[in-house]
C-alpha cells in the first residue's frame, strides 16, 4: 500500500483525493494517461478541528452558522470570515470533528484567525501531531509510513475487508489472489510503559515482531501500539515483553482495535462520552 | 536507520530569516499557512508530502493536548496533501 486518504467528490468531474505522506501523484498520473483529465496540486491546506465540542466551533465559525446537512463524512461549501473554504466531517482522532481546506485564494489568516476566536469559548486548544497519536493508535487508525508501507498488503494491515477480489481486473490483483490473507496488525496494551518503535518484541525470550507506532494513553492507563507479528496465529490475547522508553521490558498484550468505542459512534456523533481525568493523572 | 543514530531526536526549526541568504531547498519543507499560530509554541516540525508539520510544541503538556480532544476541542494543521483530478474522464 502507497498511502491512504479521504477522496472527496467536489462536482462530477473534479475531485479531491487528500492524500497522507507518500507519493501518490505519480501513481495518479500514470493512471491518466489516455484519459481526458488533469492531475496537479490545488495548492491546498488542511487542518483539523476535532473533539466533543467541535461543531459548536464550527456553527460559531462558519458564516451563517452550522452547514446543512453535514453529516459524518460530509463535504460542504462554506464562509469563514468572508472567506470561501471547503469543509469535511472527517478527522485522524475517531473523534466529533471536521477539517478545512484552504485554497490559495483564500485569506489564510482571516479564517485562521476567526477560527481560533470561535473556539475560545469553547477552550480550544492548538495542538501538534502528538496530541492526535494515542487517540488515533487506540482508535487503530493506521498513520502511512510507519503502520504500513509499500511492503504491506491490506490482509496484513487488516484493511481485507476493503479488498474485492470478485472486482474486475486492477493493479496488484494477482499479487493479492496469492497473498496471505492473514492479519498481523493489531493493536498491543503496554502495562506502566511506552514500548520503543521497532523490533522489540519478544515472545517467550524469541522475537516476536514490530512496533510500528506508539505512545501513552492517559485515559486508558497504559501505553498503547500498533504492531506487526510475525506469526499470524499471535493475534489478541498473546501476551509479550517490550522494550519500553523507560529501558526495561514490560509485559503488554496483542488487542483488537478500537481499544473502546468498537462501533465508532463517536466520531459519528452518535455517542457522547466525556470522560473523567483519572485523579492520579497530571492534568 | 543505523544503530548509532538511535539516541538521535531529529526535528525541523524555524528560525528568524532576516539576513540570510535565499535556500532554493527549503522548497521541501513549505510551511502551513497558518503556522503563525503555531510560531509563538516553539514548534519542532517534521516533514510530511514536502511539507512541514508540527510534531511539538510547548503550550501544553501532552496529556493536556490528549485530553482537549477527549473532552474539549482541538485545532491541528496538518500535512495533508489535496491532489486535484479533473476532467471528463476524472
Amino acid at each position: 500500500m502507497i498511502t491512504d486518504g479521504i477522496l472527496m467528490k467536489l462536482a462530477d468531474n473534479r475531485f479531491w483525493y487528500v492524500q497522507a505522506d507518500g507519493d501518490l501523484f505519480s501513481w495518479f498520473k500514470a493512471h491518466a494517461r489516455g484519459l481526458d483529465v488533469e492531475v496537479f496540486d490545488p495548492g491546498v491546506w488542511v487542518s483539523q478541528v476535532q473533539g466533543p465540542l467541535s461543531l459548536e466551533v464550527l456553527t460559531a465559525a462558519v458564516d451563517g452558522g452550522h452547514p446543512e446537512p453535514f453529516r459524518y463524512f460530509d463535504i460542504a461549501e462554506v464562509r469563514i470570515a468572508g472567506q470561501k473554504v471547503t469543509l469535511s466531517r472527517t478527522g485522524f482522532t475517531n473523534e466529533l470533528g471536521w477539517e478545512f481546506y484552504l485554497g490559495p485564494e483564500a485569506d489564510a489568516r482571516a479564517v485562521g484567525d476567526h477560527i481560533l476566536e470561535a473556539g475560545e469559548p469553547h477552550g480550544m486548544l492548538l495542538v501538534a501531531s502528538h496530541a492526535s497519536r494515542p487517540r488515533r493508535i487506540e482508535s487503530g487508525i493506521l498513520n502511512p509510513g510507519s503502520d504500513f508501507d509499500e511492503t504491506v498488503t491490506p490482509f496484513v494491515a487488516g484493511l481485507g475487508e476493503f479488498v474485492d477480489l470478485e472486482k474486475a481486473d486492477f493493479i496488484g490483483k494477482s499479487a493479492l489472489q496469492a497473498a496471505d490473507t492473514r492479519r498481523r496488525t493489531w493493536g498491543m496494551r503496554v502495562q506502566d510503559g511506552i514500548a520503543l518503535i521497532g523490533n522489540v518484541l519478544t515472545k517467550d525470550g524469541s522475537p516476536a515482531g514490530i512496533v510500528c507506532s506508539s505512545a501513552w494513553s492517559p485515559f486508558l492507563q497504559c501505553g498503547v501500539a500498533i504492531v506487526r507479528m510475525s506469526n499470524p496465529d499471535q493475534g489478541p490475547g498473546t501476551t509479550l515483553e517490550v522494550e519500553c522508553t523507560s529501558g526495561d521490558r514490560r509485559p503488554a498484550i496483542i488487542c483488537e482495535t478500537p481499544m473502546y468505542d468498537q462501533k465508532r459512534e463517536i466520531p459519528r456523533g452518535k455517542l457522547v462520552n466525556i470522560p473523567e481525568i483519572p485523579d492520579d493523572v497530571v492534568s | 536507520m543505523s544503530d548509532h543514530n538511535n539516541d538521535l531526536r531529529i526535528v525541523v526549526k524555524a528560525l528568524a530569516a532576516e539576513g540570510a541568504r535565499p535556500n532554493e531547498l527549503a522548497r521541501t519543507m513549505l510551511p502551513h499557512p497558518l503556522v503563525y499560530q503555531e510560531l509563538p509554541y516553539d514548534p519542532e516540525f517534521c516533514i510530511y508530502n514536502d511539507r512541514l508539520m508540527s510534531t511539538n510544541m510547548n503550550n501544553a503538556s501532552p496529556n493536556q493536548m490528549y485530553w482537549s480532544v477527549r473532552r474539549q476541542v482541538m485545532i491541528r494543521h496538518t500535512g495533508e496533501l489535496p491532489l486535484e483530478v479533473r476532467g471528463a474522464d476524472a
